[in-house]
């Protein structure tokens, strides 16, 4: 397991270009992150590309709905 | 009446008329004032109203009327459920700015309907978003085995007002592993049916393709009254199954002969500390099962629930994240942003990694009825703390007490927490799974450990 996957990312391990790539693609969808959240959004996106990661590229087949 | 006193036998009395109802709820409204300051497991109490409904039960066994099969049974639901009259709170401030439900959740009105007396709402992760009932609004709600220990989450509030004697019976929602990780760290039983077996109307929905609702209770007895009161088809639940189910009831006490029974390991051994990978063993024991299996790709199917629960729940309080930013509880609102801003072609590959988790599953149940693994990959780690040991490996608590539970949530497995206590005296569940519709199965296995003194519900009267 990864430390991405065990989700240690840490807050203060963010980049200025990360930080700034979050502001932009927040704003992109209507939000404005308080200055105080910016790293930890930041360490929950790179936390949350990790598990992408770990996803991988399954078949690509159309998304299903998923029914019992 | 103890605290420790069944539902099945507090129902009994009832429509035998040892004791009233109205006599139950009051009971347990008492026992929610004078205890749960310790605990923090209550958000809300319906006083007029439980005592109201009770009375009505009292009414119809004066009557002899049949009051349902939980009459006068007191129970608590996490605070995202609908309770006509009230505010639904889901964990969050901004919800209080609504309006009273108008009615019931269904799954309230159906155990109503059996009898049962709702008296509480119980405290949760905000939204559902987190296994600790850390909560910035309503404080954290602490085990009742050891009050300096969290008692787990997201429905920490429910299993812990159970595991504590103010209720018997509570109903909590499960998205990653919200029943039964409190369950397991609460020494309480948590059942997760299949996907679409028990509806979801009336409640606050976290993660649309993976929320289901579901019982906690002290018995296996209990949470099969329970469920097959909750089971059934219902219009207003667009993902309700209309797949007629077993009831589960009849069958306790029929044992485990001609079940086909496994040990998960792989992933659910390498996720589990000694201590969870020892109740295993001994509940593997005790059912005569020398069989291991490994479930394929399960890792990747936890990375894809956390992607799906990630995206899902971004979207859908984007709108509210707009407007109401300031408002959400600091501890998730970072994580609902992250996932509003994560790009689609990351879920879409999530939902085809489930599909593909789907057929391994599919497979594997071929060939076995009940998987047995932990529940949690440790017991209750203490409030405050921010990591957890797991054979070696640091793991942060509010992001990983969920890896073993969150697999078969992804492909809408019914599973069923039953308690067992670990090396160090705490509450400790062995996680039982089956395959679509097949609580059936659970019951025989969860009831079986339990007549054998193996599973005992924990908690103490605080």
């Amino acid at each position: 397991m990864s430390a991405t996957e065990r989700g240690q990312d840490s807050v203060d391990d963010r980049t200025d270009g990360e930080l700034a790539a979050v502001l932009t693609a927040a704003r992109q969808v209507g939000l404005a992150i308080a200055p105080g959240d910016l790293a930890a959004v930041s360490a929950h996106l790179s936390l949350l590309l990790g598990f992408a990661a770990v996803v991988g590229d399954p078949v690509p087949e159309p998304a299903p709905v998923y029914r019992p | 009446m103890t605290w420790t006193t069944t539902a099945v036998e507090l129902a009994a009395r009832v429509r035998g008329g040892d004791v009233t109802a109205v006599e139950l709820a009051s009971q347990s409204l008492a026992d929610i004032a004078a205890r749960d300051g310790a605990l923090n497991s209550v958000t809300d109490v319906f006083t007029e109203r439980a005592l109201d409904d009770a009375a009505r039960v009292d009414r119809a066994v004066h009557d002899g009327k049949d009051p349902g099969p939980l009459a006068g049974v007191p129970f608590a639901v996490k605070n995202l459920f609908d309770v006509a009259g009230s505010r639904t709170r889901a964990g969050s401030v901004i919800e209080l700015d609504r309006p009273p439900a108008a009615t019931d959740a269904e799954a309230v009105r159906r155990l109503r309907r059996a009898g049962a007396i709702v008296v509480a709402a119980t405290n949760m992760d905000e939204y559902a978003h987190g296994f600790t009932t850390e909560n910035a609004h309503s404080g954290t709600t602490r085990n009742p085995a050891d009050l300096r220990r969290l008692a787990g989450g997201s429905s920490g509030g429910s299993a812990a007002a159970v595991a504590g004697g103010l209720v018997p019976l509570a109903l909590g929602s499960d998205t990653n592993g919200s029943i039964r990780v409190p369950s397991s760290l609460c020494g309480t039983y948590g059942l997760k049916p299949t996907f679409g077996r028990v509806s979801r109307a009336g409640t606050v929905l976290f993660v649309t393709s993976l929320d289901h609702v579901g019982p906690i209770a002290r018995s296996s007895a209990d949470l099969a009254l329970a469920f097959d009161a909750l089971a059934g088809y219902d219009s207003a639940d667009p993902v309700s199954s209309d797949r007629p189910g077993e009831p589960c009831s009849p069958i306790l006490g029929r044992g485990v002969d001609g079940l086909r029974l496994a040990v998960a390991v792989g992933h659910f051994e390498e996720t589990a500390d000694g201590s969870a990978q020892e109740v295993v063993r001994r509940a593997a024991r005790e059912l005569g099962v020398d069989r291991e299996v490994v479930v394929p790709r399960s890792r990747e199917a936890c990375a894809a629930a956390s992607v799906i629960t990630s995206a899902e729940a971004g979207q859908r309080h984007l709108a509210q994240l707009r407007v109401r930013e300031a408002d959400y509880d600091p501890a998730v609102r970072p994580g609902l942003i992250a996932g509003a801003l994560l790009p689609a072609a990351h879920y879409l590959a999530a939902q085809r990694l489930r599909a593909e988790y789907r057929s391994v599953v599919e497979d594997l149940f071929a060939d076995v009825d009940v998987l047995l693994t932990a529940t949690t990959p440790c017991s209750a780690p203490l409030i405050g703390q921010r990591t957890m040991d797991v054979r070696g490996e640091e793991l942060l608590v509010g992001m990983s007490m969920g890896l073993l539970a969150q697999p078969w949530a992804l492909v809408g497995l019914p599973a069923l927490s039953v308690p067992m206590t670990g090396r160090d005296g705490l509450p400790l569940g062995v996680q039982l799974v089956a395959a679509p519709f097949r609580e059936a199965s659970l019951f025989r296995v969860a009831s079986t450990l339990e007549a054998a003194g193996v599973a005992v519900a924990a908690g103490r009267a605080v």
